[in-house]
């Protein structure tokens, strides 16, 4: 499967492109699975904007395909779907 | 008096054209702070019953907060405060430049205008100088000739206040125009100064102002420094509202535009950036300046497009052209229209053409399909100079509405008369509570619900605790239009009303606390309440249109869920009560004794 992941804001300045295409081997790709991927593609530089103490940073907000992972049951556990699309932004203001 | 304030207003009477200085009871300032409060006082004490929005009885303030003029982040900010001509009620609208801070050098907390001038005139204010100037030259002249012929021939770094032909013309969204690009523009205040003759404001200064504590302060700002690098670009909200399914688009009718990845989002607007812009004292240059590169607009320069530009003159048309977005922007800019209302009002055209109840006939000419931006960029000048066409959308899309009928009042985007901003309320129902009670009607900075429903983890479908949530974002955002601090770095900066009082504090020199200062904005919150049912509003004027009532969206996390008035009524009831406002949405006679306004010295002129 085919994961799209948009960093927005200051992350965004860590990756090669607006976002990254993550693909899954089998129908067990979670989300923690896209991000282990993707801090695999980039590195510690980007794995320390997205962690802190081995948690995904408090001032960060995931979305997947446009719901809140917060709001989630099982949360960095949700399984992924082709052509879901995860978005994870720094602090926006609205505008 | 404190750090930070001067304890006078200027009155300027625009009739007589004659000046004198008011002082502010320091018990007034201590009580409404400043900014919005100060407002909310002046207004319940100044402004004359029955009062036509365009009639020469208004009254129209410019007024600065207690960090106004300081090296305080984020304050380079003014309101305007008067009755609005698109609610006929309370108005606040709030700018940036250098206004707020010349005003408060030149010595003064702010400027209150009355009258009306018999022609065209600017005021310039130099100190304690206050000059009333033939402007007949820049009557029909748009905003960034007459703000360029005032830094020309008075002083090129005053702080100035200019309207363009929207406000002459007197749109009900026509708006006020600061350092060219910076716009009070919601609701109407650029029709006020129109219906008034005030062409421009400047003001220029020799004056100061001190601190406190300068030393904690500066400290403040260079452990802060970090911050300089998050720029609170609001362009990069497009890609979450998108994702979200809040982007209003065709006339909120989706809340998603797959079109706008990009074309219109913030890589967009990232690729078009040839620079960045800060607000008066402020380390963060969030305001990005673009360029158009190629093709018919090529080496247009504006600032902006922000994201309610990009969402209501982009998405809800179906315009994926980002130079034709900058160029209407621009347009609006020195026409003097808020963008906003500008993109709802075509939006509402364009659906009412593709229904069939306009034709082409009826347009002048003008295709007015969803996706036509030319048509978009016809359509501004006239609405405008309200001409042809446009005549009937300078209307606004609460009275186009009345004026077609055939319940095309379903899908008006609008409540209490101003235009529904870009967040669609049906992929979060928290702007539903927002959107109706806020008083200068459909409004989305006084409070912004998605911070919790979207970027946090709560539901944003259900009712529950939606009303409490709602009722403490509404007290964070007075407060920081209170003491005016911007409210897209507020936020990032205090955590907490408890560090805003600290803050506060160092900088003026007061002993405030968290606790005593959302105490005023409870205050204030019902004050402005009051000023409201005074001007004839009612639990009826807090309603939001069928579309977001009754329709679901077709796409996005909200697709196929329906608000409906039950759980609608329901978080209104509850924001009432939170409020301390009877099931009517009126102040109880408990509150009131409680905010004790009756013991209040009455401001007068």
């Amino acid at each position: 499967m085919k994961i799209k992941m948009t960093l927005i804001g200051s992350l965004n300045q860590r990756l090669q492109s607006s976002y990254e295409i993550i693909e899954g081997n089998d129908d067990n790709f979670t989300i923690q699975g896209a991000l282990d991927e993707l801090i695999e593609r980039y590195g510690n530089p980007l794995a320390e904007e997205l962690f802190k103490d081995g948690k995904f940073r408090k001032d960060l907000s995931l979305l997947i395909n446009g719901r809140n992972i917060l709001g989630l049951p099982k949360k960095f556990q949700t399984l992924l779907e082709d052509e879901d699309e995860i978005i994870i932004s720094t602090y926006i203001a609205g505008g | 008096m404190l750090f930070g304030y001067k304890g006078k207003l200027l009155h300027v009477d625009l009739s007589h054209k004659t000046s004198k200085s008011l002082t502010i009871p320091e018990e007034i300032l201590n009580k409404y702070i400043g900014g919005r409060g100060l407002g909310a006082k002046l207004y319940w004490d100044l402004m004359p019953s029955d009062v036509s929005p365009l009639g020469q009885n208004n009254i129209i303030m410019v007024l600065t907060g207690p960090l106004s003029g300081t090296i305080a982040p984020g304050a380079g900010k003014h309101l305007i405060v008067t009755k609005s001509p698109a609610s006929g009620g309370w108005l606040e609208s709030y700018s940036s430049g250098r206004v707020a801070s010349e005003l408060k050098f030149a010595g003064y907390d702010g400027l209150i205008i009355t009258g009306k001038a018999k022609y065209p005139l600017s005021v310039f204010i130099n100190d304690d100088n206050v000059d009333f100037l033939d402007s007949r030259h820049l009557w029909g002249k748009g905003a960034f000739e007459t703000e360029t012929y005032i830094r020309e021939n008075f002083e090129p770094e005053c702080g100035s206040l200019s309207i363009g032909p929207a406000g002459e013309n007197l749109l009900p969204f026509a708006c006020i125009g600061s350092d060219f690009f910076r716009k009070a523009g919601r609701g109407g205040a650029g029709s006020v100064m129109g219906s008034k003759n005030l062409k421009t404001i400047a003001i220029k200064r020799s004056g100061g102002i001190s601190c406190s504590d300068i030393q904690t302060l500066n400290d403040f700002i260079l452990n802060r420094k970090k911050m300089t690098r998050h720029r609170f670009m609001t362009p990069m909200t497009l890609s979450i509202t998108n994702a979200a399914g809040m982007l209003p688009t065709r006339n909120f009718s989706k809340g998603k535009f797959n079109k706008a990845i990009g074309a219109i989002d913030k890589d967009a607007v990232i690729n078009a950036t040839i620079g960045s812009r800060a607000c008066y004292g402020c380390f963060t240059g969030c305001s990005n300046i673009t360029k158009v590169k190629d093709g018919i607009f090529k080496d247009l320069i504006l600032e902006g497009p922000e994201y309610e530009t990009l969402a209501m003159l982009g998405a809800n048309l179906e315009v994926d052209y980002l130079p034709a977005i900058m160029k209407a922007n621009y347009l609006c800019d020195d026409l003097g229209m808020d963008t906003i209302s500008a993109g709802v009002v075509i939006g509402f055209a364009m659906e009412c053409y593709e229904r069939g109840l306009l034709s082409k006939d009826q347009t002048g000419g003008i295709d007015l399909r969803f996706g036509n931006y030319k048509a978009v960029l016809e359509l501004l000048p006239l609405m405008a100079h309200k001409e042809g066409f446009g005549a009937f959308c300078a209307l606004g899309v609460r009275d186009m509405a009345k004026e077609l009928g055939q319940n095309s009042e379903e899908f008006a985007m609008h409540s209490k008369g101003l235009e529904i901003p870009a967040y669609d309320p049906r992929a979060g129902w928290g702007s539903a509570i927002t959107y109706s009670v806020t008083p200068r009607g459909a409004c989305h900075r006084r409070a912004w619900p998605p911070s919790v429903e979207i970027l946090g983890g709560v539901n944003p479908f259900t009712v529950e605790g939606k009303a409490p949530i709602v009722s403490r974002l509404m007290n964070e955002r007075c407060l920081l239009h209170t003491l005016i601090i911007c409210d897209m770095l507020g936020p990032r900066l205090f955590g907490s009303m408890d560090e805003l009082a600290n803050f506060l504090n160092i900088v003026i020199g007061s002993n405030h606390t968290g606790k005593d200062l959302n105490d005023r904005t409870e205050i204030i919150e019902t004050l402005i309440r009051r000023i409201n049912i005074r001007e004839g509003f009612s639990i009826n004027d807090d309603i939001l249109p069928k579309r977001i009532l009754e329709e679901s969206l077709q796409n996005g996390p909200g697709a196929g869920k329906i608000i409906g008035e039950e759980n609608f009524l329901k978080m209104r009831a509850e924001y009432y009560i939170n409020r301390g406002w009877n099931n009517k949405g009126i102040p109880t006679q408990e509150i009131l004794n409680k905010y004790e306004y009756d013991l209040e010295p009455k401001i007068t002129i």
